[in-house]
């Protein structure tokens, strides 16, 4: 799907973020209509491993996400193609004059965003151990508040995977303690949003860089 | 000169520091009413600080600013600061998708009567008497983007003099205008002069200062260096207040392209009947260790031509041979594969990444020279990005330093290292030393005759006549198509009237 995606951003010079989105919805009304809106419970055993099963007593999912990160980490601070990423991100124009292949880059970085999805959609089926037609839904927000509040500009060329993991790390810990601390889950998601935009206020305040989205 | 009235606008003993940086020690400057004055200096002089000072967008840590002989209103009071003063800065300030009308008016709602919305045909009637008072030729009605820049400056100054200010402050005005609109503007500026407005006039194209102010100020390293009236301070004299060296002759750097020996080097890019949206028909040859210079002004195609050959635009027909091979046009990699390296017209746009370091910018075409696999090695990138920091005597810190921490001078040099990393045979510098300091220009041109001096072809895109000046030949351009040449030596007057496209004999 990313593949489409990119397609249609790079292609068309579409607007990437309401083009995510849409796809978003596309594809959630296909998995709605595939199920008929129900859940699904039978699925071969190897197409839940990824969320259930564990190695050295981690599970599989947490070695997948290290390596993915590390991986990517790498790649952006120390390959051509990553620091591409960046250049690109800071200035499509400067980027394509010193030679960078702008569309080509950008489109790749989108294929590897729609499969790395595509595998954490994988994990997490298996770690629910079902397929369920609701499963993921408001992921991309929390996506985007994470990345945010790990010092990624939305406009591009600033950021790192770090600050990627710590955010990431960040809410879904929050998630957990609200979890833990046996708040209502009818209020979860109110205060879960309310703390995420507290938190975008303390890093405008300290970092004092206004975040321009 | 007694009984003078006071200054219409005055700063006296400014001091104002950045953390550990001082822009401006123990400065001033005096405008008499009447008298358009010029404020120059090279980058990091001090100028924007002293705009921003006397403007209330800064205060200052020591000093006194008045106007017409009284205190500076207190700075949160907009509404008297716009009634004394105006800065119209060198990027445009018009919303695009508004009126000129709406844009005259912008922030402001006198035209609306209370209670009521928007009056639209008061709007326009009273933005058309604005208009008409300072004698800007502009329709009401029209989208401001469709504007050309210097109308836009104009649609700026009304807006300025429309809340009571009678001194504006231009900021490098024609940075973006080529000589022709640059001319219409100071006509422009001399009506309103004689209208009673005062300018002061911020520029480094010091020709101008010249041509439209009557007292000059000098800064440097953040002190006053002088104030007198144009005719005391030849442009000799000047550029030795602007630098600090000795006024030696003002010459082109190195002197002006000494004749190569060796005559002509073999052929190093061939154009061939090229044409495109911009240019048509233009067919010229480059030969290795030559600099040529395309003159022209902004819709002269100039530009394009430059951008065609660095593989930044795709003509429609012709072709570019590099080194006897065919280009494969409209493909930067494709171009620096060949061997052409180019240097982009706007380095806010093109020719940088401002969030990148120093040694990421330089390095930015040879990222996949830098270590094995396509991975970079700092310490290869920053080994080179030292060198090209060193050979282009580049003032930064270091190769960590983020590109935008330099000074304007200081990235253009990092936007021509970036254009010679490829180690180039042929060379493309498209307006190079454009809202850069006299010593920068220096240094950026004697870059361009280093390069030639090692054999590499230099097509130099610009209508500077002191860029010019560091050229073999020059190639005139006018209305797409290729008008004129001239070898070295020629006559500035010629030229210029060549690139302006009027025929020789008046004026």
């Amino acid at each position: 799907m990313g593949a489409v995606n990119g397609a249609l951003i790079v292609g068309l010079g579409l607007n990437g973020f309401i083009v995510t989105l849409a796809m978003n919805i596309v594809l959630r009304g296909v998995l709605i209509g595939l199920v008929s809106g129900r859940t699904l419970f039978s699925a071969p055993d190897a197409f839940f491993a990824l969320g259930s099963q564990d190695w050295l007593g981690v599970p599989i999912s947490v070695w997948l996400t290290a390596l993915c990160f590390a991986l990517a980490g790498f790649v952006l601070r120390y390959h051509r193609h990553g620091r591409a990423v960046y250049a690109i991100g800071g200035s499509t124009p400067a980027a394509r004059a010193a030679g960078i292949r702008t569309g080509r880059v950008g489109w790749a970085v989108l294929v590897i965003g729609g499969a790395l999805s595509g595998v954490a959609g994988l994990v997490l089926a298996g770690r629910v151990g079902a397929l369920g037609a609701n499963q993921g839904s408001g992921l991309i927000f929390t996506v985007f508040a994470a990345a945010v509040i790990g010092g990624i500009s939305l406009r591009g060329g600033r950021g790192s995977l770090l600050g990627a993991l710590l955010g990431t790390l960040l809410l879904g810990m929050l998630e957990n303690l609200l979890t833990l601390a046996q708040v209502s889950s009818f209020w979860i998601q109110a205060i879960y949003g309310g703390i995420i935009l507290v938190a975008l206020v303390v890093a405008r305040l300290t970092t004092g860089e206004a975040q321009e989205s | 000169m007694t009984g003078e009235p006071p200054p219409l606008a005055e700063a006296r003993g400014i001091t104002k520091r950045y953390g550990p940086t001082v822009a401006l020690r123990d400065a001033g400057i005096a405008v008499r009413a009447g008298a358009s004055h010029g404020l120059v200096g090279r980058n990091g002089a001090g100028k924007s600080t002293l705009v921003a000072i006397l403007t209330g967008l800064e205060r200052p840590d020591a000093g006194t600013v008045a106007y017409d002989g009284e205190p500076a209103p207190a700075p949160a009071d907009r509404a008297a600061w716009d009634r004394r003063v105006a800065c119209v800065h060198q990027r445009s300030m018009v919303v695009g998708e508004l009126t000129v009308a709406e844009n005259l008016f912008l922030g402001r709602r006198p035209v609306t009567s209370r209670g009521l919305p928007v009056s639209w045909r008061r709007l326009r009637r009273e933005a058309r008497a604005l208009l008409d008072t300072w004698g800007v030729a502009v329709p009401e009605n029209a989208v401001a983007r469709v504007l050309s820049v210097e109308e836009a400056k104009m649609v700026e100054i009304a807006r300025a003099l429309s809340r009571g200010t009678r001194f504006v402050i231009l900021d490098e005005p024609t940075a973006q205008l080529d000589g022709r609109a640059a001319a219409r503007l100071f006509g422009h500026m001399r009506r309103l002069q004689d209208a009673g407005v005062t300018f002061l006039y911020i520029s480094h194209r010091l020709g101008e200062i010249y041509e439209v102010c009557r007292t000059v100020t000098v800064l440097r390293d953040a002190r006053r260096i002088v104030t007198a009236p144009v005719g005391e301070l030849p442009t000799r004299a000047l550029i030795g207040a602007m630098t600090g060296e000795p006024a030696e002759p003002y010459r082109a750097p190195a002197p002006a392209a000494p004749p190569r020996p060796g005559g002509e080097g073999p052929v190093a890019v061939r154009v061939d009947r090229l044409s495109g949206p911009y240019f048509h028909d233009v067919s010229l040859t480059l030969a290795a260790g030559e600099v040529v210079g395309l003159a022209g002004l902004a819709g002269s195609g100039s530009h394009q031509l430059g951008a065609a050959l660095a593989g930044l635009h795709r003509p429609t027909g012709g072709r570019i041979e590099i080194l006897g091979r065919p280009l494969r046009t409209g493909s930067v990699p494709a171009a620096l594969a060949a061997g052409v390296g180019c240097l982009p017209r706007d380095r806010h746009t093109e020719g940088l990444v401002p969030q990148l370091s120093v040694a990421e910018n330089i390095t930015l075409p040879v990222s996949g020279r830098l270590g094995p696999c396509g991975l970079i090695r700092p310490s290869a990138r920053d080994a080179l990005a030292r060198r090209a920091i060193d050979e282009l005597e580049i003032t930064a810190e270091g190769p960590a330093q983020p590109v935008t921490a330099l000074s304007g001078g200081n990235q253009q040099k990092v936007a021509m290292a970036r254009a010679l990393a490829t180690d180039p045979r042929v060379l493309v510098l498209i307006d190079p030393t454009a809202g850069v300091d006299v010593r920068s220009r220096r240094a950026l041109l004697a870059v361009a005759l280093r390069a030639r001096a090692e054999g590499r072809a230099v097509l130099l895109v610009s209508d500077q006549p002191e860029d010019l000046r560091a050229c073999d030949r020059v190639l005139v351009m006018a209305g797409g198509f290729v008008t004129a040449a001239y070898q070295a030596g020629w006559a500035e007057r010629e030229l210029i009237a060549a690139i302006e496209g009027v025929p020789l004999g008046h004026g």
